[in-house]
């Protein structure tokens, strides 16, 4: 799992309100190389929630992302390849998801986050 | 033996089920190939004697070779011929004439239903047939050729003991020594450049390096022939190699070696055991207009098949009004096989799934396994062939879409040579029984509620017919589904690089990535589905589609391929629509496709089991059923509490209303089910059933299957929903929503 994919990532337990965004306990990080696409990373920024990113990222050890930014910064290289490294590049290969308001772990083996709920929790 | 006259009594009516089950399928098969060479007269009917019989579960691919079967009958008789039905891909079934109807009499009553010692001791099924007078018999067999010069495919050469045992030797010690990489079926390994079966195509971007270098002989030899050296496109230097290692007993589907993929010739070297090949070619039948070139790709489409010839694709070649030509070559062990011009590119071939071959009476043992070694060389440019019909570089669309009936009609493992037996095992399982539907007592039940309200909770159908069957079967599900459906990849590509696809329900992950300038993200419910998916390279989660782990719209678009069929009730269908709408944005789009009951080839509604009563009741609310009804009696939309009285009137006539709900087969066969794993428990558990018949796992897939307008009523009562396209195609419903 990427962090482009925890960004999007929400804990809808029902009657949880304020399911997002999800932490993250990593045990383990795998980094595969990706071709940077300026064009897709300036198309997917204003989506993403980026203080989620950034939080994100830093409990990987990632600490390169600024804690504001504006889309004039999308012309430059550095950061460019910074905020492509962190979104695209970083798989947390095992660990967990915490719900920030139940603090429910949701596993992430082999890449993969088990997001299903439990028949209480729908 | 002891057989007391009540036992063996039974033992007839059963044999006799069976027998008319296989008589149906015959039938289909007889009109359908128009080869046969045989008829069984009806089973009704005073049966007159004939020289002929037909003898069921005896033939080559139970272990009997035709020549065994002849020596056998021969102690009742002159014997004239020993034939297996023409169409006839299991090879479990033969015609055996003989010259006195009072040899064939006497076969008969010492064998029919009994162990037959000369044979192992099977026991057979034996009628009297009658020849069909308008053919000849000779059609009923592909012929097998053993020299090229008499088989007549331009393009096509053998060369025979083309290299020596020893070098053989060395060729497979030195593959041996090497990574071998496991198929469904088989083991490969790839030189040069790898192939790979998703795209059915090379990356021209990634070469792995040169062929090994135990090969060079091979190579140098081969670049003497004629056929390099007087080439008219070059096929060397060869720089790619595929090495196939087929276990006895399995071939290779249906194709043609992609246009794009690969120029000049394809050259295959067989070793450590022979096998023939089949080539076959399709062709118009008649001068009638030509179909439209969409039509094209289904014959692609064969080639993801499991098997020979079937139902289906007789279906689609009568649909396209095209004929196929078959021939067989024998390709001995040692052998070099060359496939130029016409047989590399208009040619399908094909290696059946035997483990004894008949070389026109001969019967020819396949060894424990068989190894080829195929090279080819990596296209620069586009094909510029002059059959553009089988040309992804002349027809684009060739090249990603194998369109099938995505899920829908291609059950991989129905070889349909043995449907009958399916046929019968599921009504015998399931007990679906008919008359319970109409009696008074089920008509005075209690009435459930009309529309059961939303339950979050997974009803216990979809756990066990669903979920824990797609569980167990998902690497075997996963090896038969690449072919992408052309419209959903019509939808993705029409998406704006840069959006964010969510693929609700994405089974092995077929369509991630479908779109590479779109960023995909799958889920699904099935974790061994899922890990299919994260292996290809796929972002994807093991999540519920009724519960979308994702945050309010975010997306550009969702997809939904075959999914709400699974899901057992209408609050549930109409949720899951509902949060395909949540996680979209403002102007996101939406593609939903569902099984429809109005299925473009009626008969494979017959093999599949209608929901019980008990299952009915139960577990799925019926108010697709009663829409229906209401569609006809009317007006549409008005879907009112019935009251008693209108639900005695709509049970009573439930059979006059279009069955929706099914349990549809999946076959996983037994060198696919794990020793020990999930297979046997399911088999344990009464969840899947052995078929010792079809060496398969029999599972059951709980579906719904929506009738016309019902899919576009479900998303129509969703609040933010505005249907921007729907249409039906390949037996699926679709719709494209835009979230308002």
């Amino acid at each position: 799992m990427r962090l482009i994919t925890h960004n999007m990532l929400s804990c809808n337990i029902k009657g949880v309100t304020n399911g997002y965004p999800l932490g993250i306990e990593a045990s383990r990080l795998e980094t595969k190389e990706s071709e940077l696409n300026p064009e897709f990373l300036r198309k997917i920024f204003p989506k993403l929630e980026w203080k989620a990113l950034r939080d994100a990222a830093h409990s990987l050890g990632l600490n390169d992302l600024p804690e504001h930014v504006e889309p004039s910064m999308l012309e430059d290289a550095d950061f460019l390849k910074n905020f492509h490294h962190a979104l695209l590049e970083v798989h947390l290969e095992e660990g967990a998801l915490i719900c920030p308001e139940t603090g429910r772990r949701f596993p992430v083996t082999k890449g993969v986050p088990n997001m299903l709920l439990n028949e209480d929790e729908v | 033996m002891l057989s007391g006259a009540g036992i063996s009594k039974r033992k007839e009516l059963e044999l006799f089920g069976r027998e008319r089950m296989q008589d149906g399928q015959e039938e289909r098969r007889r009109s359908s190939s128009s080869s046969s060479c045989f008829v069984k007269p009806s089973r009704f009917a005073m049966e007159e004697p004939t020289a002929h019989l037909y003898v069921a579960n005896c033939g080559p691919a139970v272990g009997i070779p035709i020549s065994v079967i002849r020596d056998a009958f021969s102690m009742f008789g002159r014997v004239t011929s020993v034939l297996q039905p023409a169409g006839d891909s299991s090879g479990s079934r033969v015609y055996v004439s003989y010259v006195n109807v009072s040899d064939a009499v006497a076969a008969r009553q010492a064998w029919n239903g009994r162990p037959c010692d000369l044979l192992q001791g099977r026991v057979m099924l034996i009628q009297h047939a009658v020849p069909q007078q308008q053919q000849p018999p000779v059609e009923a067999q592909v012929p097998v050729f053993t020299l090229t010069k008499d088989i007549d495919i331009p393009g096509l050469s053998l060369y025979t003991d083309f290299i020596s045992p020893e070098d053989e030797q060395e060729l497979l010690t030195a593959v041996d020594a090497e990574q071998w990489t496991t198929l469904a079926k088989r083991r490969v390994q790839h030189y040069g450049y790898e192939f790979l079966y998703k795209t059915r195509n090379v990356d021209k971007n990634q070469k792995l390096g040169g062929l090994p270098l135990s090969v060079e002989p091979v190579l140098s030899k081969v670049a003497l022939l004629s056929e390099m050296t007087h080439a008219k496109e070059p096929s060397l230097p060869l720089d790619q190699l595929t090495v196939n290692e087929y276990p006895r007993g399995v071939g290779l589907s249906p194709h043609i070696d992609t246009h794009s993929a690969f120029q000049g010739s394809i050259i295959s070297l067989s070793l450590a055991g022979p096998c023939i090949m089949e080539f076959r070619k399709y062709k118009k039948k008649t001068a009638t207009p030509v179909d439209e070139i969409s039509h094209v790709p289904d014959l692609q489409e064969m080639s993801h098949q499991e098997d020979g010839v079937n139902d289906q694709e007789v279906a689609n070649l009568r649909q396209l009004n095209m004929e196929m030509e078959r021939k067989a070559l024998f390709l001995p062990q040692r052998s070099l096989l060359i496939m130029s011009e016409e047989a590399r590119y208009a040619w399908h071939h094909y290696i059946p799934h035997h483990k004894l071959d008949d070389i026109n009476g001969q019967i020819v043992s396949r060894g424990p396994r068989r190894v080829s070694f195929t090279f080819r060389k990596v296209r620069s440019g586009p094909c510029t062939c002059i059959f553009p019909e089988q040309c992804d570089s002349q027809q684009p669309h060739l090249s990603t879409l194998f369109p099938s009936n995505d899920d829908n009609v291609r059950e991989p493992c129905t070889t349909t040579s043995e449907d009958a037996y399916n046929e019968i095992s599921y009504c015998a399982t399931l007990s679906c029984n008919s008359e319970t539907e109409n009696s008074s007592e089920s008509s005075s039940k209690t009435v459930p509620s009309l529309v059961k309200p939303f339950n979050s909770v997974t009803p216990e159908i979809e756990k066990t017919y669903v979920h824990k069957v797609y569980d167990a079967i998902a690497p075997h599900f996963s090896s038969t589904r690449f072919a992408k459906w052309p419209k959903v990849a019509l939808f993705l590509n029409s998406l704006e690089a840069g959006s964010v696809i969510a693929d609700a329900g994405c089974g092995n992950g077929k369509y991630l990535g479908l779109n590479p300038k779109c960023l995909f993200v799958g889920c699904d419910i099935s974790p061994p589905l899922v890990e299919i998916c994260t292996q290809q390279g796929h972002e994807a989660l093991v999540a519920d589609a009724l519960h979308l782990p994702y945050r309010t719209g975010f997306c550009d678009a969702a997809i939904s391929i075959a999914v709400l069929h699974h899901l057992s009730n209408e609050g549930r269908r109409v949720r899951a629509i509902e949060e395909l709408l949540r996680v979209v944005h403002k102007k996101g789009k939406v593609l939903i496709t569902v099984w429809a009951v109005e299925q473009e080839d009626k008969k494979l509604l017959s093999k599949w089991t209608p929901l019980t009563c008990k299952y009915m009741d139960e577990w799925v609310d019926d108010v697709g059923t009663k829409f229906k009804q209401n569609l006809s009696t009317s007006s549409l939309g008005s879907i009112k509490e019935g009251s008693n009285e209108d639900l005695k009137e709509l049970t009573l006539e439930k059979d006059l209303v279009e069955q929706q709900e099914y349990f549809v087969p999946w076959h996983l066969p037994y060198h696919r089910a794990e020793v020990g794993g999930a297979s046997a428990a399911a088999v344990a558990s009464g969840l899947a059933k052995k078929d010792d018949t079809k060496r398969a796992v029999v599972y059951n897939r709980y579906y719904h299957c929506f009738v016309e307008g019902e899919l576009e009523r479900l998303v129509s009562g969703v609040p933010g929903a505005r249907i921007i396209d729907q249409f039906y195609d390949k037996s699926n419903w679709c719709v494209v929503i835009e979230r308002l």
